[in-house]
């Protein structure tokens, strides 16, 4: 279960900004829309611990995370938190697998080939295993993200702007596949968007 | 896919940046490696060869070559100097005992050196087969000069020197002392001495070889062995044509060996008679005279060390002699050579400098497009010690691979140039011989890569990943 309650931030030299509270259980799967600019990412940096907030509290599955510091915020990520980006990034020197094996060993959990495997072929990448990342499409690319978030059975899955780049055909293939993964793993998605093609997949929304 | 795994595939995946990296840490560390085995290699050399030598005494001309050529035999000699000349060193009260040393010939490119059999007790020489010489033209030979003509160079064959110190063996007109062959009687052991590369003879071997040709007095020792006669006379200066039809009556002589390097067309070989005439050492020896009894250098031991203050003295104010301390010409040449090592070692240095700044490089610029990679790594659960450790394994990993490649070429390198030395001077270097300089050289290499990628490591610790992901 996800819980964030008055959380506030500021960037340096910038004003405050104020986050609604919510709340969901285990499993749940939520929306959060706004428009460009109105603090989307940043609320998902929070979440995801990459920054802490002013003041507030976020509890991810029982652990109070904004009170987590430094290294022990990154193992808490590395196992609870799945983070998938707007735009797909990888280490280029890795291939699909090797990517995806990378995560695992990372966030400090047994190295599980098969798990990896499976995930991969789930989400019908069974031929791109051994790809170089950078050779595949976009739509292959997001859901190779989706594989790597997955991978170690994360808490919480958090998605920032996860089909911007895709087209109609295939944002609706990876907005299922996301909802179906997350689903089978019982993690509580977040998605990030301003995209309206979302809005009818999900009946959780949170507007900023 | 672990950290190690990780830079791995990271240095691989930019070939081009990292191979040079590691191009550059290899050259600058065998420079560095080959300069330090070169040098302990010649120090060694030329420490172990220079036995219980105190003087050296030879013709007038520098110092260190008389030292080079009649103690290492590596250079040329200064020149000869007259038997008699050196009587009143070998008599003085001061002096232990002396040995001279006549170098000018060669068996294909091996010197032939004639001396005393002192000189094989002074190293130490002991004998695998065979005997000692006990009078002249008997050869005993060096180790190595065996093992290179082990067939020509049984006891009991006969060989032929060639004129010259012979430093090329490719030199096929030197001139061959045909008529004049050596016998070969004893072979030695190894003694990683200069001695492994002679062949070894009694010094007024020289005396009745070069009898024939020595300063334009056309002696005419042909006609005298094949006759082995003792109605020997010395040949007037002025018979200039003996020595040219007595090489005709010579061809008789002439063992397979002795074609070697010789152009026999003018010989009939029709006439060949292959019976050999025996050497009337003895005779041939009392028709040579005093002008022609020359040795090239006379090594001299001290008896006291008293002597140091006179003989060097006593000799240089003969005007032909020279006296050199093979001390002080070893560690003046040392110094030279040191010297030289020194710069070349900067060199190196210098090289290494320029490779740490190319791993400097390599991780820098590959970190600015790696950005967001290092903040993906950080975001799956990295702590930033990690990402920082990660950056240092991947330059720690360059400099051991420009270390490996170091070792590869540095001892590759010297195994090429000690043949091209084996070849010219007789004078190998162990080319698998390892340094304790080489261990202390990996910890260079890996303190190279650690301070140059200290600043990288350090930048992709300090990565933002908020910002760097919403970039």
């Amino acid at each position: 279960m996800i819980e964030v309650k008055d959380i506030s931030f500021a960037y340096k030299g910038g004003e405050r900004i104020t986050f609604p509270s919510f709340s969901y259980p285990q499993g749940e799967q939520a929306l959060i829309i706004g428009k460009s600019g109105c603090g989307k990412t940043t609320l998902l940096h929070l979440l995801a611990g990459l920054i802490s907030p002013l003041d507030g509290q976020i509890d991810i599955a029982g652990t109070c995370t904004s009170h987590l510091s430094g290294s022990k915020m990154d193992r808490f990520r590395g196992n609870n938190i799945g983070v998938i980006f707007q735009k797909p990034h990888f280490v280029k020197a890795l291939n699909v697998l090797e990517n995806v094996l990378l995560a695992q060993n990372l966030s400090g959990n047994q190295k599980n080939l098969k798990h990896a495997q499976d995930l991969l072929n789930s989400l019908g990448l069974t031929h791109k295993l051994t790809a170089k990342v950078t050779d595949l499409s976009e739509g292959e690319k997001q859901r190779v993200s989706i594989a790597r978030a997955l991978v170690n059975n994360p808490q919480l899955i958090l998605a920032d702007e996860p089909t911007s780049a895709l087209d109609d055909e295939n944002c609706a293939a990876v907005i299922e596949l996301l909802k179906r993964s997350s689903k089978e793993a019982n993690s509580t998605l977040l998605i990030v968007t301003h995209d309206n093609r979302l809005k009818e997949h999900f009946s959780n929304k949170i507007a900023l | 896919m672990n950290a190690v795994k990780l830079s791995w595939k990271n240095i691989r995946y930019r070939p081009w940046r990292s191979g040079l990296a590691v191009l550059l840490m290899a050259s600058g560390l065998s420079i560095v490696i080959v300069l330090v085995l070169t040098q302990s290699q010649i120090d060694e050399k030329f420490k172990n060869n220079l036995a219980e030598i105190d003087l050296v005494v030879g013709a007038k001309g520098s110092p260190l070559q008389l030292v080079l050529s009649s103690v290492y035999h590596i250079d040329n000699p200064t020149g000869n100097i007259h038997e008699d000349s050196c009587e009143f060193i070998k008599n003085h009260p001061f002096v232990a005992s002396t040995i001279p040393v006549c170098i000018g010939d060669n068996f294909r490119t091996y010197r032939i050196v004639g001396t005393t059999d002192e000189y094989l007790k002074m190293y130490g020489a002991q004998l695998k087969t065979g005997v000692v010489w006990n009078k002249p033209m008997q050869l005993v030979v060096g180790a190595n000069v065996y093992e290179k003509y082990p067939n020509k160079l049984k006891v009991g064959k006969r060989i032929t020197g060639g004129h010259g110190i012979g430093n090329d063996l490719l030199e096929e007109h030197n001139h061959a002392h045909d008529g004049t062959p050596y016998e070969i009687v004893g072979v030695l052991k190894p003694t990683g001495k200069v001695l492994d590369n002679m062949l070894l003879c009694d010094y007024r071997s020289t005396w009745i070889v070069h009898s024939g040709h020595d300063s334009g007095a056309s002696f005419d020792l042909k006609s005298k062995i094949d006759v082995d006669t003792s109605n020997v006379e010395l040949q007037d200066d002025s018979n200039q044509d003996s020595a040219a039809i007595s090489a005709d009556t010579l061809v008789a002589e002439h063992t397979a060996e002795a074609h070697a390097g010789h152009d026999h067309s003018e010989h009939n070989h029709g006439h060949h008679d292959h019976a050999k005439p025996v050497l009337n050492v003895d005779s041939v020896l009392k028709t040579i005279p005093n002008s022609n009894r020359e040795i090239t250098a006379l090594l001299v031991k001290y008896k006291n060390m008293r002597a140091q203050m006179f003989i060097p003295n006593a000799v240089n104010k003969n005007s032909s002699l020279i006296a050199a301390d093979p001390d002080i010409e070893r560690d003046r040449m040392l110094k030279l050579v040191d010297s030289g090592i020194q710069t070349a070692n900067l060199m190196g240095y210098f090289v290494l400098i320029i490779s740490a700044i190319s791993v400097f490089i390599a991780l820098f610029s590959s970190l600015k497009d790696r950005g967001y990679e290092i903040a993906l790594i950080r975001v799956q659960g990295a702590s930033r010690l990690k990402v920082f450790a990660m950056i240092l394994g991947e330059g720690l990993l360059l400099s051991v691979l420009g270390y490996i490649f170091a070792i590869l070429i540095s001892h590759v390198g010297m195994w090429v140039v000690s043949g091209i030395l084996e070849t010219n001077y007789h004078y190998a270097f162990n080319p698998w011989a390892f340094s304790i300089m080489e261990v202390y050289l990996l910890g260079t290499a890996l303190l190279i890569g650690l301070i140059s990628a200290l600043l990288p490591a350090m930048k992709a610790y300090k990565t933002d990943i908020s910002t760097t992901l919403s970039k």
